[in-house]
């Protein structure tokens, strides 16, 4: 034994210091907590399903996933599950990462996906598209019964050499799959008399499975340059983002470049802001009367089959309005009851509740955390809370969901 | 028995060993000899595989090298093979923890017989207490064969003495000894059998004692005669 | 099986002076770093908090209290890890090197050992492993003596609780060399032993074939390199989750270490020259 002294003490001091600190690790894991939601007034069962994503803002960042009772998921995972983060990061991404998780190989567009009882459709663009003459689209087609997957091809010519493109709707009806597409283009517009602006263009592919071809490609809109006004479009997110619907909204913001007080400053400003309304059934573009101007301190806003929802947070009012997609009449409008001198830091909409987190600046980033669940039909606060950080200033909410 | 057939052996271009064939018995004394870089060296390497051959074969007691080997013969190369740091004793030890066949008792009657002190460092030894070193620790396993290179290279008269003593004594007894030497003086009258290499080739193998009483010739007319001719 | 770890404490004692000079060096210099941050902040967050102070006397909001985190992040605490990991980093090389090339030629003895030359090679690898674990644990020691010296000299109003777990845990480079998890843990030391294997084999080669065996070596490193690299831009582009490229990676490297452990043992015991 005292010839293998120097082996011993080696052996003997690694094994106690890691069994130690894994160990500890392990056991404080389970009981650690990123913060604890003190509950105000409400019923607790509104957050209990509730899931934060976010990071501690330190000088090395690192994420966590908590849920209401402060745990972060995270420290529970695996080494390979951590790997798999990006797939905890969005809610939609991170439900159907749970549910159909050999499907989900390779898949993180939120938007790339549509989901009705039988079918699971996602739409995926080959990642090296860059100098390749066409850019290569899969279709898979998940039977959920029977867990079988079908697969077809189609492309799209590549002729301006996109360097970005993004899938940001897919519908499937009547047999063919709908993919609308985001091209962002090398080529700039011209913009005013100083500068550029980035040139989007916005494609239709309608995809006819029985054929097994590309039924109709077409361009629906792009970033136009007229009189020196410059139009964007904006997706508006989905309420219910994999199910069917019939329209695809986006808000269309023209702009103009104008100076700004009496020196050579130049600011873009907003001239008019609307909606432009794809009808997948009828298969033309629709636009409504609301004008978007009305609202300029809109914060969030989401679509569902029929309706467009709107959270206004401002210094004077904290709001919520439902509009009728197609007419723009508004359907209902409550207050929001969020104390106003709170900032609205996110909000999330799921099932006609509005979960809403507010915090309070301070020099050392966000923090003072609230959050209020409120129904959005009736206005009526269901839950109230607020996050108990123990002192951690760092911590930084960037998401929130329900798990389901 | 250790037996070479048509070892060759090449570093680069350069034909280091053409062809080397030879055998070595137990409990005799057989010589290479030859001038410097003729290939000594790198036979006595190459039976303990610290250098590959090209073609060939080696084999020791009818079987190619393997790490039981090991315990069977030794190697003691012409420079010194321990650690500076460690002193004789832990030198010693090192063996005895790694050789089954380390005879303690004739380390010790060695160490005398060198009139070495074990508590010195290695790193404080001349050149030939260094040797003397080599030796103790090749000569103190009960080994078969032992293979020794150039052991008087550089080493001054008395040691030189000293270690020739040693050929002599019962510390060799019966065990085979493959010896390299490009002076022979030293140990002419010990050895049994001597092989000639020129240029990496084996060009003559004779025993001393048929020579001597055949021929009436030592070893050192028989290389005269051959490197004359 | 006793020879070999025999050998092995051999291997380790040779390396012991240079181990205790390194955890030496980490000690002294990440303490001194510490005690230095906290008597130069002391003086700062008097200041501060006199300043700021709120309503409760003798507390210190939460956003001006010294946090632990701040008080590794200088060139003490990092400096010796850097020294550690690049005299590991050499002694891969030195550790076959220095018995050819030193004043004795030691290889001599250690392939005419009678015991397989494949433990020669294993435990040279594991005195790299142990010694680079033996670092870390010795790390891990001194978090804890560092925060001791914090929670000594900063008085518990003016300081934030973070632990060492959570110390680790936020800075990422700790996080590099202890993981936050016990299977990242292993993960981590497989692949640096799988890359020690791969750097030996690449020694050796140079050992049995000399000059062409270097630009031999050098091909074989890059060979392993790329054959790593393609893999994972091929599977990058695969429709996979980075888990699933993180097996195959760690599959890769297990077959190219075993590969490169078999070629290792046929150099040692064919080719190798001394």
């Amino acid at each position: 034994m005292k010839k293998l002294k120097t082996l011993l003490i080696i052996c003997i001091s690694i094994v106690l210091v890691f069994t130690i600190y894994y160990g500890t690790l392990i056991s404080k894991v389970s009981s650690a907590a990123q913060f604890e939601l003190e509950q105000i007034s409400g019923d607790k069962s509104e957050v209990e399903d509730l899931l934060f994503y976010g990071s501690n803002q330190t000088i090395f960042n690192s994420e966590f996933i908590v849920n209401a009772k402060g745990e972060n998921l995270f420290n529970s995972m695996s080494y390979f599950e951590k790997l798999n983060s990006r797939y905890y990061i969005d809610n939609n991404i991170f439900l159907l990462y749970k549910e159909h998780r050999n499907f989900m190989r390779g898949k993180t567009n939120r938007n790339s996906f549509y989901e009705d009882q039988k079918e699971l459709v996602s739409v995926v663009s080959d990642p090296r598209y860059f100098d390749k003459e066409n850019i290569e689209f899969t279709i898979e087609i998940l039977n959920k019964k029977s867990e079988n997957k079908e697969q077809y091809t189609f492309s799209l010519k590549n002729d301006k050499q996109s360097n970005y493109i993004d899938i940001i709707d897919v519908q499937k009806r009547d047999g063919k799959v709908y993919t609308m597409i985001q091209k962002h283009e090398v080529q700039m517009l011209e913009y005013a008399e100083i500068g550029f602006f980035d040139n989007f263009d916005y494609f239709l592919v309608t995809f006819d499975i029985e054929k097994n071809s590309i039924d109709i490609e077409e361009k629906l809109f792009d970033s136009t340059v007229v009189n020196k006004k410059i139009s964007t479009y904006m997706k508006v997110d989905e309420l219910n983002l994999n199910a069917a619907s019939r329209y695809f909204i986006m808000v269309k913001t023209t702009m103009e470049r104008v100076k700004e007080g009496q020196g050579d400053g130049l600011i873009d400003k907003d001239v008019a802001k609307e909606f432009v309304i794809y009808d997948y059934e009828n298969k033309k573009l629709l636009s409504n009367s609301i004008d978007l101007m009305k609202y300029p301190n809109y914060n969030t806003m989401y679509y569902s089959e029929n309706e467009i929802f709107i959270q206004i947070a401002s210094g004077t009012e904290h709001k919520f309005i439902i509009l009728d997609t197609i007419s723009g009449k508004i359907m209902n409008e409550v207050d929001l009851n969020i104390p106003l001198e709170s900032n609205l830091h996110l909000s999330n909409l799921e099932d006609h509740k509005l979960f809403t987190l507010t915090s309070k600046m301070k020099e050392t980033g966000p923090s003072d955390y609230e959050l209020f669940v409120t129904d959005i039909i009736t206005g009526k606060q269901l839950y109230h809370g607020k996050f108990n950080t123990e002192g951690n200033n760092n911590m930084m909410i960037n998401r929130v969901f329900l798990q389901k | 028995m250790i037996q070479l057939q048509n070892v060759c052996k090449k570093y680069g271009r350069k034909q280091v060993l053409k062809d080397v064939t030879f055998t070595a018995n137990k409990g005799e004394i057989t010589c290479l000899i030859g001038i410097n870089g003729v290939g000594k060296s790198t036979t006595l390497k190459a039976i303990m595989g610290l250098t590959p051959i090209n073609k060939g074969s080696i084999l020791i007691n009818g079987e190619k090298l393997k790490a039981e080997t090991f315990n069977k013969l030794t190697f003691i190369p012409d420079a010194p093979i321990t650690l500076p740091y460690m002193t004789i004793r832990e030198t010693m030890d090192f063996m005895s923890d790694y050789y089954e066949t380390w005879n303690e008792d004739r380390a010790l009657e060695l160490l005398k017989f060198f009139k070495l002190n074990e508590d010195d460092k290695i790193s404080t030894l001349s050149k030939g207490n260094n040797a003397k070193i080599n030796l103790l620790l090749g000569l103190s396993l009960d080994v078969d064969f032992v293979l020794m290179d150039e052991p008087f290279s550089g080493i001054d008269m008395f040691s030189r003495e000293q270690i020739a003593n040693v050929f002599t004594s019962h510390l060799i007894e019966d065990r085979g000894v493959i010896i390299t030497t490009h002076e022979i003086n030293d140990i002419e009258h010990l050895i049994d059998k001597a092989v000639l290499i020129e240029n990496g080739t084996v060009i003559k193998e004779f025993y001393t004692e048929e020579v001597r009483n055949n021929e009436g010739k030592s070893v050192i007319d028989v290389l005269r005669e051959v490197y004359n001719s | 099986m006793i020879q070999f770890i025999r050998l092995l404490n051999f291997e380790l004692s040779r390396f012991s002076k240079i181990f205790l000079g390194l955890i030496s060096l980490v000690f002294v210099s990440q303490a001194g770093g510490m005690i230095s941050y906290c008597y130069k902040h002391l003086n700062n967050l008097k200041t501060t908090s006199d300043s700021v102070k709120s309503t409760a006397p003798g507390m210190t909001p939460t956003e001006y209290k010294l946090d632990i985190i701040y008080g590794i992040s200088n060139f003490f605490f990092y400096a010796p890890i850097a020294v550690g990991v690049t005299v590991i980093t050499l002694y891969i090389f030195f550790i076959w090197y220095r018995d050819w090339f030193s004043k004795n030629t030691f290889i001599y003895r250690l392939l005419m050992l009678p015991m397989k030359r494949s433990y020669l090679f294993f435990a040279k690898a594991l005195t790299i492993l142990l010694y680079t674990l033996g670092l870390v644990a010795f790390q891990i020691i001194n978090l804890h003596f560092l925060k001791f010296i914090f929670d000594s000299l900063i008085p518990e109003a003016e300081r934030r609780t973070t632990g060492v777990i959570d110390l680790i845990n936020t800075n990422v480079y700790l996080r590099m060399i202890i993981p936050s998890t016990l299977d990242a843990f292993v993960i981590y030391y497989f692949i640096g032993f799988c890359i020690v294997i791969a750097l030996f084999t690449a020694i050796l080669i140079e050992r049995s074939y000399r000059l062409k065996g270097f630009f031999g070596a050098i091909v074989y490193c890059v060979i392993l390199i790329a054959s790593v690299i393609v893999t994972i831009i091929f599977s990058d582009g695969a429709m996979l989750f980075p888990s699933d490229i993180m097996v195959i990676v760690i599959i890769l490297i297990s077959l190219l270490a075993t590969a490169s452990f078999f070629l290792s043992n046929y150099l040692l015991n064919k080719k190798i020259t001394v």
